[in-house]
């Protein structure tokens, strides 16, 4: 019942109009300047990096209806009932447990699904599922340091433009309001925003900051050693001025590997 | 009794066909440090626990490492010693960790107006908080045991004292505060204990009357001794109110 309900939905996405196609652009091989000064987490480097083939945007909730489609594969979330939640009124990092959650109803079963939204990126997934995703496509997710040298475009400020966020709206889908206790301002894109939607970085990759925290394949060093962590940077939707301020070339946050939240996504790698 | 053995061995036995750990690795690998009195330490008190009570233990942590949790059934038979020692130790739910207060080097220097999102990627579910709700007066009796120790103590218990209002905590919570004037953060959970209880002196026309209230709220202010030694009489003003 469950499969034929996916590969409805993966009918009705497929005949919506088709979201974008998945580019990729190519990193040229160098030596890049990395992190920052006295960063717990990320210090600052230099690195001799090979060439590679990044993803333009952040894979689709489309794209992503197309692998479980093809591989029955299940989400943690639908195995465990263990996603989390957020909704408008909630306190600062705080998120509720929702067992209906999952990439299909990222909100839970009592708010839509993404019907609607097959170019949005798929969310309410854990790394343990973008690993699948990608060992079925046969690409794989960016090492830190590859995420970090394509959000960059060779600056070597937070931001690929500079040194202040005072841009960050014109590239990135965030939380405008100061918190997320109410919505008092207006904002376009409350949670996702479709791929693409924002303008691109120099190098031609959309969303590397704001609408979904990315996840990358490795943990940086400094990292705590015990658990089951799984990196991600970018910061979301759902980061504010106020409490995060993740959406930069610098900062690494952390989660369960078999967590998953609808405001965590990915994009690939290949080589 | 007898039965409640047997559904754990038998649990225990389907746990360990499932995972295939042993036991003693999970032990050593989850080893429940919990400080607190060291002549009362309910974590380590092995007179206390009997061999059922290892075995849940240890199944307890077998599960701390897979996304699933322990079944409604083992969670029921958990005393409320284990419910805390769950709670704080093996948490349900998830967190994500992108604070900027986790790196943040002045974040010593300031009053946030909620807790630092700096205590790990799992929060306590709400099942567990429920349960510890459930058997209140008795964990706040563990709790105030533990605040006497000055053994660092894992940062949920300062969710936790807040969730429960722990309003009772206060006098171990100061004395700790005096104890570890450098470093310790009580004084911080009280300040959030009185902004739980509405305290007209702490959140009217003072400088935490827009902490986090208002359409003109505030997130931080900075820390001074001024500011923490409010706090801490206010705290106990407001407990000799509540409780004398």
């Amino acid at each position: 019942m469950k499969s034929v309900a996916t590969l409805l939905l993966f009918i009705l996405l497929s005949l919506s109009p088709r979201g974008p196609e998945s580019g990729f652009v190519k990193i040229e091989g160098g030596v890049y300047s990395l992190g920052e000064k006295d960063h717990p987490f990320n210090p600052k480097r230099e690195v001799n990096m090979n060439s590679f083939y990044i993803s333009t945007h952040e894979v689709t909730n489309e794209e992503f209806a197309e692998f479980i489609t093809t591989t029955g594969y299940i989400t943690t979330a639908e195995r465990y009932h263990n996603a989390m939640n957020f909704y408008v009124g909630l306190g600062e990092y705080e998120w509720k447990e929702d067992s209906t959650a999952c990439w299909k109803f990222p909100f839970g079963t009592r708010n839509p699904g993404i019907e609607s939204k097959h170019d949005h990126p798929v969310t309410c997934i854990s790394f343990e599922d973008a690993l699948a995703y990608c060992a079925w496509k046969g690409e794989r997710l960016p090492t830190l340091d590859e995420w970090e040298i394509a959000s960059r475009c060779a600056n070597k400020d937070r931001y690929f433009w500079g040194k202040d966020s005072g841009e960050i709206t014109t590239y990135a889908n965030i939380w405008i309001n100061p918190d997320h206790r109410d919505t008092l301002l207006h904002d376009p894109w409350l949670f996702t925003a479709p791929v693409m939607s924002q303008k691109p970085n120099p190098w031609g990759l959309h969303d590397m900051y704001g609408n979904v925290f990315e996840f990358c394949a490795d943990l940086p060093p400094a990292f705590p050693k015990a658990g089951q962590l799984a990196a991600a940077r970018g910061g979301s939707w759902w980061c504010s001025t106020n409490s995060c301020n993740y959406f930069n070339s610098v900062d690494i946050g952390r989660v369960n590997r078999y967590a998953s939240f609808p405001n965590h996504g990915f994009r690939t790698v290949k080589e | 009794m007898k039965l409640n053995k047997l559904r754990v061995l038998l649990f225990v036995a389907l746990s360990f066909a499932f995972n295939g750990r042993t036991v003693c690795e999970n032990r050593q690998e989850h080893s429940l440090n919990f400080p607190g009195d060291p002549g009362n330490n309910f974590c380590t008190r092995s007179a206390r626990l009997d061999s059922v009570l290892i075995v849940k233990t240890d199944t307890i942590a077998v599960y701390a490492l897979r996304p699933i949790r322990i079944s409604d059934s083992l969670f029921a038979l958990l005393t409320h010693e284990e419910h805390l020692i769950h709670a704080l130790d093996y948490p349900e739910q998830y967190r994500q960790i992108c604070s900027l207060y986790s790196i943040d080097p002045l974040a010593q220097k300031k009053i946030h107006a909620y807790f630092r999102n700096d205590w790990g990627e799992r929060s306590m579910s709400e099942r567990q908080r429920a349960a510890l709700k459930e058997n209140r007066t008795e964990v706040i009796d563990l709790i105030k045991g533990c605040l006497k120790s000055d053994d660092p103590i894992n940062n949920r218990m300062k969710d936790l004292i807040v969730e429960l209002n722990a309003t009772e905590c206060i006098p171990e919570m100061v004395d700790r505060v005096k104890r570890n004037k450098q470093t310790d953060t009580y004084y911080f959970t009280c300040m959030l204990l009185l902004i739980k209880n509405n305290n007209p002196e702490l959140l009217e026309g003072t400088e935490f009357e827009r902490f986090y209230t208002g359409s003109n709220r505030i997130y931080d202010l900075r820390k001074t001794t001024e500011r923490m030694e409010k706090i801490l009489t206010l705290v106990q003003t407001f407990y000799q109110s509540t409780f004398d």
